[in-house]
């Protein structure tokens, strides 16, 4: 760097959570060059350090806000949010659109009072002038899947305590879709009212 | 009715916008059904990748599988990959919503003759199939031009030798330049396997 400059972060922050806290200049031999680094544009669109870099990728800021995925006791977010990155990288390659929905994802959950994702949650990780949930989606039918053992899907009824079974919401969609057994209203009625969330599988991860 | 935006009701429309087939794989109650249902899904994911051939020209099978698996992703199928250093990769395709749920294996690899499009059947029928999945996929990326020419001499290649305890002649598939064998297999079933073609070759200036 051709001038010194001075780099702080929320104190508070860093005290509870200083395995999390990196600063990595760009370009710097100092500092281990990351395996799926996203590029500056992702950067500035996904994370808080956004504002940390000039057009040409220099560090010009003289603040840090902290990131977006927090972390506790157990596996923690963050460690999950590898975990997965590395899951799909070997299935879906190396596209850097995986990195960044994956770690939306994560982000999303652990900012969540319940740390639940939800379908709603979904607009907020598509990337701006993305229109296409089902990128998304795909990740997300990635970490579910059984023996990948990253997230769960449930469902859970609005209107009763308690999780519907897998099997059930099978059923009605058979009545529906397959059979006609049941009318259009009808699987509307019941359909809209089951919540559909996904969890992380280690609840040692889940934030109190 | 405006549904939940988190319900089980958005997110079954939210599938039926990407292929309304999603709704009758996870619906399907018979072999057939399943078959037929994936069979679309396959081929549009296959349209996918011929579509934007230019853009994948560079990548091998692993990134063309990988591209593959993002296309056919969503909750409840997921299509994971793992790859091996001759060159196939091994996809894993897991309906985890259908009651019970259905798996399919496959190989994938760029064409390069009927020889060593036996050596990924073998791979397939001899080293992973139990004899409990569903028709096994084996897809092959053609770089070289006339993939008609080149699918009718693999078949004839095949229809002669029949290997792998090919059962009779090869069969029409319902997508293009594909097609499907019967095998007797080490378990005492009679397995199908499904030879998907999908055309990648991309012309140089003065090809005729």
């Amino acid at each position: 760097m051709s001038q010194a400059i001075r780099i702080t972060t929320d104190s508070e922050f860093y005290q509870e959570h200083t395995e999390s806290v990196e600063l990595w200049s760009p370009g710097c031999p100092v500092f281990p060059r990351p395996q799926n680094a996203a590029g500056l544009d992702e950067l500035r669109i996904h994370s808080g350090i956004n504002w940390l870099l000039d057009s040409n990728g220099r560090l010009r800021a003289a603040s840090f806000t902290p990131v977006a995925i927090k972390t506790s006791g157990g596996a923690g977010f963050e460690t999950l949010s590898k975990r997965a990155s590395a899951y799909l990288q070997q299935h879906l390659g190396e596209d850097h659109k995986w990195t960044i929905i994956n770690r939306a994802i994560w982000a999303s959950m652990s900012a969540n009072p319940d740390n639940v994702l939800l379908l709603s949650d979904i607009d907020s990780i598509l990337e701006p002038g993305s229109s296409d949930p089902h990128d998304v989606l795909a990740v997300i039918a990635l970490l579910s899947e059984p023996s990948c053992g990253l997230l769960k899907m449930n469902y859970r009824s609005g209107s009763q305590a308690g999780e519907v079974s897998n099997i059930e919401v099978m059923k009605r969609l058979r009545a529906w879709w397959r059979e006609e057994s049941i009318t259009n209203d009808e699987w509307k009625a019941w359909a809209g009212g089951i919540v559909v969330a996904w969890t992380p599988v280690d609840s040692k991860a889940r934030l109190q | 009715m405006r549904p939940q935006r988190d319900s089980v009701l958005a997110l079954v429309e939210l599938m039926e916008r990407k292929a309304p087939e999603c709704l009758d794989l996870f619906t399907a109650q018979t072999d057939e059904e399943f078959e037929a249902a994936f069979d679309a899904l396959l081929e549009k994911a296959v349209r996918h990748l011929e579509k934007n051939k230019v853009n994948f020209s560079r990548l091998n099978e692993v990134g063309l599988s990988a591209v593959l698996a993002g296309s056919l992703s969503i909750p409840g199928l997921s299509v994971t990959q793992e790859t091996h250093s001759n060159g196939h990769v091994d996809i894993s395709v897991d309906a985890y919503f259908c009651s019970p749920a259905r798996t399919k294996l496959g190989e994938a690899k760029v064409y390069d003759g009927p020889k060593r499009h036996v050596e990924g059947l073998d791979q397939l029928l001899g080293r992973y199939t139990t004899g409990r999945e569903g028709r096994g996929l084996l897809i092959e990326y053609f770089k070289k031009k006339n993939i008609k020419g080149l699918v009718e001499k693999l078949r004839e290649a095949m229809d002669t030798d029949l290997p792998l305890k090919q059962k009779g002649a090869c069969q029409d598939h319902k997508l293009k330049w594909s097609f499907i064998t019967t095998h007797r297999h080490d378990s005492g079933e009679e397995l199908d396997v499904g030879h998907i073609g999908c055309n990648l070759h991309v012309g140089e200036p003065g090809d005729e």
